[in-house]
């Protein structure tokens, strides 16, 4: 008798489990497109995957020394044929800086989808730069950085060539410049409607610089040969994902702007964060890890408050206006308090939504959603 | 063999009861005053059209097939709700009645197993409210029939489904009974299901006003197994008014409505073998 209870409250419960898998799946069968993978799969965001380097598409051959220039200091191969690209943006004074795995970036379902968007402008894009320049934006570039004047790109430039200078100019001088700097003047090429000069660098076959100042240069290659200090290394540095970095300075404006915007403007201050350090992996959506440094630590519970109170009203927004898929995307943010008073935040974004922000409305299906904006999701 | 004599045992039992015969009573009268109440001016219009001059109104703007489907998806979705709220009311006190103490000991005595029993009960039970609901279709079939010359098939879906949903909340009730050996507990138990299986339908709104995280995979997890009764009886009340289409049938629906059923069963099964009679 006591065995036949046993059996049948477990054929009972097996039973209720059954029926409620029933019903579930009658509800993605009704919910069609709304639900997609993005929508059931939980996203995983570059914080919970660690540091997990791209599988790049073309292995990076490290340069055992930089031929024929033996600059004033003698200074060791370097081991890591990234570690250049990253000294040249990190300043000691703490400037924003932006890394993109360029490489790795360009075999995804989203950037692909992007790439075809825009395919004719690319295109025109890289026939350009191989025409001009001799590097195939396809194959040759590994890295690409991003800080206030300067744009550092990494890879593969042993067909590098100087642009072929307009009739009647004298070709390109290049200044030899630290151990294995080159520095270009691209005055004559400049804009005319510009007031500043363009200059570029080369440093060994791997690693190119390109600056309106000169002096941004210059400064750049003595951090790579190490004549100047390089700022604090994020704990997420090298290969943190595909779009990582560190926001500072004028590049917070629109953030500070965003925030003000959606509180009480007396009582905001503008100036409340002070850093942000950005992880970011592109697959089928966007997924950013965010950590958020404030200048006033006290005021981190506040503002984190603040922020889950923004995404839960947006969140109840999405559900009435019927954007599911806006809703299951807030749903998935997450906001916390770090050990060390800052906010941990991570946050993704469909590639339906990032696609029409970067202008491919096409790519859309169905109802298009609402962008995370003030409007409709405060943040 | 034996769980039909104990339906059938049950059947005696409750015509013996005059409140069940009330109740059945009231759904038919119910629903034939409905069907009388019926506004069937533009049916009967036209039938006098094509009686008259050999075919129907065409100047008018409402045809009769777009009234027939609204009457048919009113009655469909009355037999559906009607039926399973009466159908609680009606049927609430006799599992107790018959496994009270004197009674279940007399059943327990005849060669019949538990299981019997229990499945005997239940479906005595769901066979008085399949009667009760047949009586209601026909009662409006043929009232519909005689005042307008119109028949269609289309409610027995709305009443199938009604007593599939009938079946789903008195197979928990009948575990209730069980255990409670109470009346009121047996009848909030089924009108609590039947609001479950109702609100199951809203379980993507009723999430939303939880926090992500384990709160909101409660609710979702508690919702899950409750059958749509929403979603069965408009999707029944569709096929009443000639929407008829093989790929609408909610077939995991209707499944996992019987499960559900099942495993109240099976829960009322677990708990009447451990019962020391």
């Amino acid at each position: 008798m006591k065995r036949n209870q046993v059996l049948y409250t477990l054929l009972a419960l097996f039973l209720l489990g059954f029926a409620g898998y029933l019903t579930s799946r009658h509800d993605e069968k009704k919910g069609g497109n709304e639900k997609d993978a993005f929508q059931n799969a939980p996203i995983k965001f570059p914080r919970q995957q660690g540091h997990q380097p791209r599988q790049l598409q073309y292995q990076i051959k490290v340069p055992k020394e930089t031929p024929g220039k033996k600059g004033p200091t003698q200074r060791k191969p370097e081991t890591d044929m990234r570690a250049p690209l990253e000294k040249a943006v990190n300043a000691a004074d703490g400037n924003p800086f932006l890394f993109v795995e360029f490489n790795g970036l360009q075999h995804n379902p989203l950037a692909e989808a992007l790439l075809d968007c825009h395919k004719d402008q690319i295109d025109q894009t890289i026939k350009g730069v191989l025409d001009g320049f001799g590097i195939d934006l396809r194959k040759d570039v590994d890295r690409i950085a991003i800080a206030p004047d300067l744009f550092a790109i990494s890879g593969f430039f042993e067909h590098f060539k100087l642009p072929t200078p307009p009739p009647g100019s004298a070709s390109l001088q290049a200044e030899n410049y630290g151990a294995g700097g080159q520095i270009f003047d691209l005055s004559q090429y400049a804009d005319q409607n510009s007031n500043k000069n363009h200059h570029f660098a080369q440093v060994g076959e791997n690693l190119l610089l390109i600056s309106r100042e000169r002096a941004s240069l210059e400064q750049a290659i003595d951090r790579i040969e190490g004549r100047e200090a390089i700022g604090v290394r994020p704990a997420f540095y090298g290969a943190a994902g595909d779009l990582y970095g560190q926001i500072a300075g004028a590049w917070l404006a629109p953030l500070q702007t965003l925030l003000a915007h959606n509180v009480d403007r007396e009582s905001m201050d503008p100036q409340t964060i002070d850093k942000l350090l950005v992880r970011s992996f592109v697959d089928d959506h966007l997924a950013i890890s965010a950590d958020i440094q404030l200048k006033d630590p006290q005021k981190t519970p506040e503002l984190i408050n603040m922020g889950r109170g923004l995404l839960a009203a947006a969140r109840f927004d999405a559900m009435n206006k019927g954007d599911k898929k806006l809703a299951s995307i807030l749903d998935q943010v997450k906001l916390f308090q770090t050990p060390k008073g800052g906010i941990a935040s991570d946050l993704a974004l469909p590639k339906d939504l990032v696609l029409e922000m970067l202008g491919c409305p096409n790519s859309m299906e169905g109802s298009p959603s609402p962008l995370p904006n003030g409007d409709n999701a405060g943040f | 063999m034996k769980v039909l004599l104990i339906a059938q045992y049950i059947l005696a039992e409750a015509f013996s009861r005059r409140m069940i015969v009330v109740v059945i009573g009231a759904i038919l009268l119910g629903l034939i005053g409905l069907s009388l109440a019926l506004d069937l001016e533009v049916v009967e219009g036209s039938l006098a059209a094509v009686k008259l001059f050999g075919k129907g109104m065409e100047n008018g703007n409402t045809r009769v097939d777009v009234v027939m489907f609204h009457i048919f998806q009113t009655v469909s979705l009355l037999i559906f709700h009607m039926g399973v709220f009466l159908g609680i009311i009606a049927t609430g006190a006799l599992a107790i009645e018959i496994l009270s103490a004197g009674r279940v000991e007399l059943l327990l005595s005849l060669p019949v197993r538990r299981e019997e029993i229990i499945v005997g009960t239940f479906l005595g039970v769901v066979g008085i409210t399949g009667f009760g609901l047949v009586l209601a279709l026909g009662g409006f079939s043929g009232v519909l029939f005689f005042k307008a010359n119109y028949f269609s098939a289309g409610p027995i879906i709305a009443t199938v489904m009604g007593l599939l949903a009938f079946m789903c909340v008195y197979s928990w009730m009948l575990a209730v009974s069980i255990v409670s050996q109470s009346v009121p507990l047996t009848l909030t138990s089924g009108f609590v299901i039947y609001l479950m299986c109702n609100l199951s339908s809203t379980r993507e709104s009723i999430m939303s006003v939880f926090p992500p995280g384990w709160k909101r995979s409660i609710v979702d997890y508690f919702f899950r197994p409750f059958p749509r009764f929403s979603e069965l009886s408009t999707w029944a009340a569709q096929a009443a008014g000639g929407q008829w289409h093989f790929s609408d049938c909610p077939v995991d629906l209707i499944i996992g409505a019987m499960t559900f059923s099942a495993a109240g069963i099976i829960l009322a099964l677990a708990l009447f073998s451990r019962k020391d009679y």
